[in-house]
């Protein structure tokens, strides 16, 4: 005998961003129906969660049935809520390379070094290359 | 024309809003200004769920960082919005950024040498001005 399982989707009902991230700390979310306050910028009044996950990918896979309804489909990232601002101002590095891409390197409780002698530098985090 | 968007001035990046368009549909998604960044990078898990994968790629790329040398690839997209402009097509970087990061790509000099641009970063705001005009 085979078992099919059916997933439905799911979606919220409205809620402000500052709902969003409480329910959803630290959280990659997909977002439908957002009621922008102006176009270009981010701000919402409401919107619609139909997906949430801790990795990038994992919103985005589940939001897919939703491809069909909405057009549109917002991807962002929640914030804490209370402490983010300064939080995040910890957590990043960026190193700027010549003639290349810069990278973004997670600063929470690593210890980086960078040697710049010589004629290449080379990053460590901590003290590995 | 002149647009202006608002960013928080209390983050550590720039980050705005953005959004990019393929053959499955468009995504609204997390972006950082980046000034030093010759070109527009955006996350591969985005450019796949709107229609796009590798074997669309104009081309490989190599990125060299400091600690590695990365592939990704450019890709022209139907259409990508930021900042209160569109313009279609338009090609991007496909890169794989730090799953830590948590913004799905970078707005680069490759899309805002079209315009003049000034970052007001005490009052968290942009100001874009379009030299020409941009495709419908």
């Amino acid at each position: 005998m085979q078992a099919a399982m059916t997933i439905t989707p799911t979606i919220s009902k409205p809620l402000t961003w500052k709902e969003i991230c409480q329910r959803y700390p630290d959280e990659w979310v997909c977002l439908v129906e957002i009621d922008r306050i102006e176009p270009q910028n981010f701000e919402f009044r409401t919107a619609r969660v139909v997906s949430h996950g801790k990795t990038r990918r994992e919103p985005l896979d589940q939001a897919r049935p939703w491809r069909e309804h909405y057009k549109t489909i917002g991807h962002y990232f929640t914030e804490r809520g209370d402490t983010n601002a300064e939080r995040a101002a910890l957590e990043f590095v960026r190193i700027d390379i010549p003639m290349g891409m810069p990278l973004f390197l997670p600063l929470h409780g690593v210890e980086v070094s960078i040697d710049v002698s010589g004629d290449s530098f080379t990053v460590e985090l901590d003290g590995e290359p | 024309m002149t647009r202006t968007t608002a960013f928080s001035p209390r983050r550590d990046l720039i980050y705005v809003s953005g959004a990019i368009e393929g053959p499955r549909g468009a995504t609204e998604l997390s972006l950082i200004v980046d000034t030093g960044a010759t070109h527009t990078i955006i996350v591969p898990e985005i450019l796949d769920e709107i229609g796009y994968s590798a074997r669309d790629g104009l081309r490989r790329s190599d990125i060299t960082t400091a600690i590695s040398r990365e592939q990704g690839y450019t890709l022209q997209v139907a259409r990508f919005a930021t900042l209160g402009f569109a313009i279609d097509p338009f090609i991007v970087h496909v890169f794989d950024l730090e799953e830590a990061s948590r913004f799905d790509g970078l707005v680069g000099l490759n899309f805002l040498r079209l315009f003049n641009y000034e970052v007001r970063s005490a009052e968290g705001r942009i100001l874009l001005e379009n030299l020409a005009p941009l495709a419908a």
